[in-house]
């Protein structure tokens, strides 16, 4: 029974390891295609990432569509966060938390391809201004999570009391509310930042022209060539996803944003 | 009156919000439906090919087999890691919580090390003179079910776990010290006591196996096409944005239908 358990917990994690570790291995290798094991050392791959303009440019594009997405994600869910906090007995409840979920149960692609012909063909919106829509709506059920979550773990009556004191219900919540909550917008727009940032069909059906997203550039590079520089960039964005990743856990605690 | 009037404000707050996701989502959902000329008659040509059809079957057939895979080790591997130490636990929590972080490009070119033609696997047999020729790993179903177990297996075993914690010690020693047998103990009280965590797994895994894309298309290659690497083709490829909107449909009702199914078969079973 011990065997079969080892067993299993070796073979998962190998499954779940594996395919991040590998890409690390051969990002020094001076072998000119994908092959293992990493023959000799070489910095190459990672002056090529530097010299392809594209992967800057898609690492730039990448981090301003995240960063403008997860700052209005977490703007609009914080009204109705607040409303649902005032009121627990509100009738429809249940109806606008669901609402709020509805962006994840209508799957990434198909929200893509809406979007493209709706938001780009039609309405005539730039590909920037698309792909920000685009990903405040993938991140928007992350943040209206962490930020309800967080505010619905305040009592009702610090703010009573700061206005049963004379305060305005405005100046109350900018005073007593958000900083109270401060723990969850930081935790909320790191896990926006990261989902954003690893969204690839949205970027790849919405990116025309200048802003090419880092996903996108990615893929398109893939299709090319077959040489490690995506292992290098590879290492270096599981780099960054390990930053991030420690600080939503020292932030929000682990696993707390699935579910 | 001030209260009131305050209340009032209250309840428009979350107008803004609902407007955004209004207009993008589900007016854009109409939109794109009525933009489509003589839609219920492209709608019907394009799922009735027999090309669709093989499509279709084969992106339920993979979702089936990663949930199979996902059971066979998530079960095992949450039973023992609830009744292990709290340092394990915590091993094993960050060790599945890390990939979600990954980049999925990244994640499926780690894959393709592996089971590429100069990759891990063919290397490794190779050198133990298993193999003459390399054998063809990359670019199958396989290699496409490996990926998406790896990128969907947390989504089974986090809901699992924390079924598994809620489930008393005392009910299995007392199934045991009665005289069940392990296998019976599995099916009489440990399945039906997580069912809960499982059928919310297994609706997650399903649905995203229905509607993953970067996977599927770096692993699978052109001949094992996907639902959604269809839906890429008809648009980047052949610019027929009917069938498009078809398939797009097609995905959509495969989650949804998949999410409510589950869900009220889990309420139905877990109130008997």
């Amino acid at each position: 029974m011990k065997a079969l358990f080892f067993l299993v917990a070796s073979v998962t994690v190998c499954l779940l390891l594996g395919p991040i570790i590998m890409p690390l291995s051969i990002s020094f290798s001076s072998v000119e295609t994908i092959s293992f094991p990493p023959k000799g050392f070489t910095l190459r791959w990672f002056y090529n990432i530097f010299e392809y303009e594209t992967f800057v440019n898609g690492f730039v594009s990448s981090s301003i569509i995240a960063l403008t997405a997860s700052f209005l994600s977490i703007i609009l869910s914080l009204p109705p966060s607040y409303t649902l906090y005032r009121y627990k007995g509100f009738k429809i409840k249940g109806f606008i938390e669901n609402f709020f979920m509805l962006p994840m149960l209508i799957p990434e692609i198909v929200l893509s391809y809406l979007l493209l012909i709706f938001v780009y063909h039609t309405l005539k919106i730039t590909s920037l201004f698309s792909l920000i829509i685009g990903h405040t709506l993938i991140v928007l059920p992350y943040a209206m999570r962490v930020i309800y979550a967080s505010i619905s773990n305040l009592g009702v009556d610090i703010e009573d009391a700061a206005v049963s004191l004379g305060q305005s219900r405005v100046a109350a919540f900018f005073d007593i509310i958000l900083p109270n909550i401060k723990q969850g917008f930081v935790g909320g727009f790191l896990t926006c930042f990261m989902v954003s940032f690893n969204a690839v069909s949205i970027s790849l059906f919405l990116s025309f022209g200048e802003s090419i997203p880092l996903p996108v550039a990615m893929l398109n590079y893939l299709q090319i060539r077959y040489d490690p520089t995506i292992a290098a960039i590879s290492t270096l964005l599981v780099a960054f996803s390990a930053i991030l990743s420690i600080s939503v856990e020292r932030i929000v605690g682990l696993v707390s944003w699935v579910r | 009156m001030e209260v009131k009037s305050g209340r009032v404000k209250v309840y428009l707050l979350p107008l803004p919000s609902l407007i955004f996701i209004l207009v993008f989502l589900l007016l854009s959902l109409l939109y794109v439906i009525f933009y489509t000329p003589n839609f219920l008659q492209t709608f019907i040509e394009t799922i009735a090919k027999e090309d669709f059809f093989y499509v279709f079957l084969r992106t339920i057939r993979v979702g089936l087999i990663v949930v199979f895979g996902a059971t066979l080790l998530a079960y095992p591997l949450t039973y023992y890691v609830n009744s292990s130490s709290s340092s394990v636990k915590t091993f094993f929590k960050i060790i599945v919580f890390l990939p979600l972080m990954v980049n999925p490009i990244v994640r499926s070119y780690g894959w393709i090390i592996i089971l590429g033609r100069e990759g891990l696997i063919n290397t490794l047999l190779s050198y133990l003179n298993l193999t003459v020729e390399p054998l063809r790993l990359l670019y199958t179903e396989f290699a496409m079910e490996l990926g998406l177990l790896e990128l969907f297996f947390p989504f089974m075993f986090i809901p699992l776990l924390s079924s598994m914690e809620n489930l008393s010690n005392e009910v299995i020693m007392a199934a045991k010290s009665l005289g069940a047998s392990g296998l019976r103990v599995f099916f009489n009280i440990i399945f039906p006591l997580t069912l809960k965590g499982y059928l919310t797994g297994l609706t997650v895994i399903l649905a995203g196996c229905a509607s993953a894309y970067v996977t599927p298309t770096l692993l699978g290659g052109f001949r094992n096409r996907t639902l959604s690497m269809l839906l890429y083709e008809y648009i980047e490829i052949r610019f027929d944005w009917g069938a498009a909107t078809a398939t797009a449909l097609v995905i959509l009702f495969t989650v949804i239908a998949v999410n409510l199914f589950f869900t009220k078969l889990g309420d139905y079973l877990v109130k008997r």
